[in-house]
C-alpha cells in the first residue's frame, strides 16, 4: 500500500494529472481523511499565511515568525475539529472562505493578545485592533483644538451619513467600498460581480444625488 | 462581526459570485450598513487577487531552487564563451551541471522507481505501472 502511493503520486504529477480535485478534496477533508487533509494544508497553507500576514500587517501588529506560524495552526485546527469545512457548499467558494475565516481569526487572535505583553503602546499605535487609524496620538487633543470647528465637522459628517443612508442600497454599497475602503471602481465590478460600467454609473449618480441633497444645507 | 452578520460561508460565496439572486440582495442590504463586513469583502478582495512582494519574491526562490542545476548549467554554457581561456573547464562543468539537472529531474526519479520495483520482482506491479504510462489513456 505504501509502495503504491510512492509509486502512484509521481506518475500523476509526471503527466501533469491532478492528484486530487478541489472537489474530492473538500469531500475528503468532509469525511475526515487524513491524506485528503495533509493535501489541504499543503495547497492552501500558503494563502491562509499570506491573509494572517496581511491582517497583521492592517491591523500594525507585527508578530515574530513563530507566532504566525501558531495562528495559521491554530486555523487549521478549529477548520479540522469543528468540521468547518462542511459548511462550505461550493468548491468556487473555497479560497474565499479560507481567506475569510483567516481574517477573522487573525483579528480574534490579536483581540486576544493586545495587552498579553503588558507593555505601552506607542502614539503611533491604535488601542483597537479593528481600527488601525485610530491611533493613540490622534486622541490626544492638539494645542490648536477647535471645540466650535469639530462641532460643526462632526455634524457635517452627520448629515452626509444619513443622506447616504437614503440612497438605494446597491449605490451606497459601490459608493461606500469606494469612499470608505478606498476601492477602484474596478475592484468593486470584482467585488459586487457587475460590470464596471454600471459601477461607474452607480457612483456617479449616487454623487449626483448627495449634492442635489446637501446643496441647501451646503450654501447657508 | 455582529449577531445579525452573514455567515463566512455566505459572504464567501457572495465574493464569489455564486449566491442565489435572493441571498444576494440580502447581503448587499447588508453589506452597504455593516462597515465590519464591508471592509472583511475588500481584503478578501484584496488578499485574492493582489499577491504582494513576498509572495512573489518566494515564488521566484521556489522556481531557482527547483531548477537550480539548470540555471548552473546554462551559466557555464554561457561563460565558456565569455571567458574563452577557460572554454573546456565551463564546458566540463555545463556537461556535470547538465547530468545532474537530467538525474534529478523528476521523470528520471520516475524511471528509477519503476526500475527498482521491477527489480525487486513484483512484475504485475510494474506492468500496472507502465500500462499507467500512456497519457492517451
Amino acid at each position: 500500500m505504501k509502495n503504491q502511493i510512492f509509486l502512484d503520486f509521481p506518475i500523476k504529477m509526471a503527466y501533469n494529472i491532478p492528484v486530487m480535485t478541489a472537489k474530492e478534496l473538500l469531500q475528503g477533508c468532509i469525511d475526515r481523511d487524513a491524506a485528503a487533509w495533509d493535501e489541504f494544508v499543503r495547497r492552501y497553507g500558503g494563502l491562509v499565511t499570506r491573509s494572517v500576514r496581511y491582517k497583521l500587517n492592517k491591523l500594525g501588529r507585527h508578530l515574530p515568525k513563530n507566532e504566525t506560524r501558531d495562528i495559521v495552526q491554530e486555523i487549521f485546527l478549529s477548520i479540522w475539529e469543528k468540521g468547518k469545512l462542511s459548511g462550505v457548499k461550493n468548491t468556487v467558494s473555497l479560497k474565499s472562505w479560507l481567506v475569510i475565516v483567516s481574517l477573522n481569526a487573525t483579528s480574534n487572535y490579536c483581540r486576544r493578545h493586545v495587552f498579553r505583553a503588558g507593555g505601552t503602546l506607542s502614539l503611533d499605535e491604535s488601542p483597537f485592533p479593528g481600527s488601525p487609524d485610530t491611533k493613540l496620538g490622534s486622541m490626544i487633543p492638539s494645542p490648536k483644538f477647535n471645540t466650535a470647528k469639530t462641532l460643526e465637522e462632526n455634524e457635517l459628517k452627520d448629515i452626509l451619513k444619513k443622506e447616504i443612508s437614503k440612497l438605494g442600497y446597491r449605490k451606497q454599497l459601490a459608493l461606500k467600498l469606494n469612499i470608505y475602503d478606498g476601492k477602484k471602481q474596478k475592484d468593486i465590478a470584482e467585488i459586487m460581480n457587475i460590470p464596471e460600467g454600471t459601477v461607474a454609473t452607480l457612483i456617479s449618480r449616487a454623487k449626483n444625488r448627495l449634492r442635489r441633497n446637501l446643496k441647501d444645507i451646503l450654501d447657508m | 462581526m455582529n449577531r445579525i452578520c452573514p455567515s463566512e460561508e455566505i459572504l464567501s460565496e457572495y465574493i464569489s459570485g455564486v449566491l442565489s439572486a435572493e441571498e444576494r440582495i440580502k447581503t448587499e442590504k447588508h453589506l452597504a450598513a455593516c462597515a465590519e463586513c464591508r471592509k472583511l469583502i475588500a481584503e478578501t478582495h484584496d488578499i485574492i487577487n493582489k499577491r504582494d512582494i513576498g509572495e512573489i519574491a518566494s515564488t521566484v526562490f521556489r522556481w531557482i531552487g527547483k531548477n537550480r542545476w539548470l540555471i548552473g548549467a546554462t551559466m557555464a554554457f554561457a561563460s565558456s564563451f565569455l571567458f574563452p581561456k577557460y572554454f573546456l573547464q565551463f564546458l566540463a562543468a555545463t556537461l556535470l551541471l547538465g547530468a545532474k539537472c537530467i538525474i534529478d529531474a523528476r521523470t528520471t526519479r520516475m524511471l528509477i522507481m519503476i526500475h527498482d520495483a521491477w527489480k525487486r520482482g513484483d512484475k504485475d506491479k510494474a506492468d500496472e505501472i507502465l500500462s499507467r504510462f500512456d497519457p492517451k489513456k
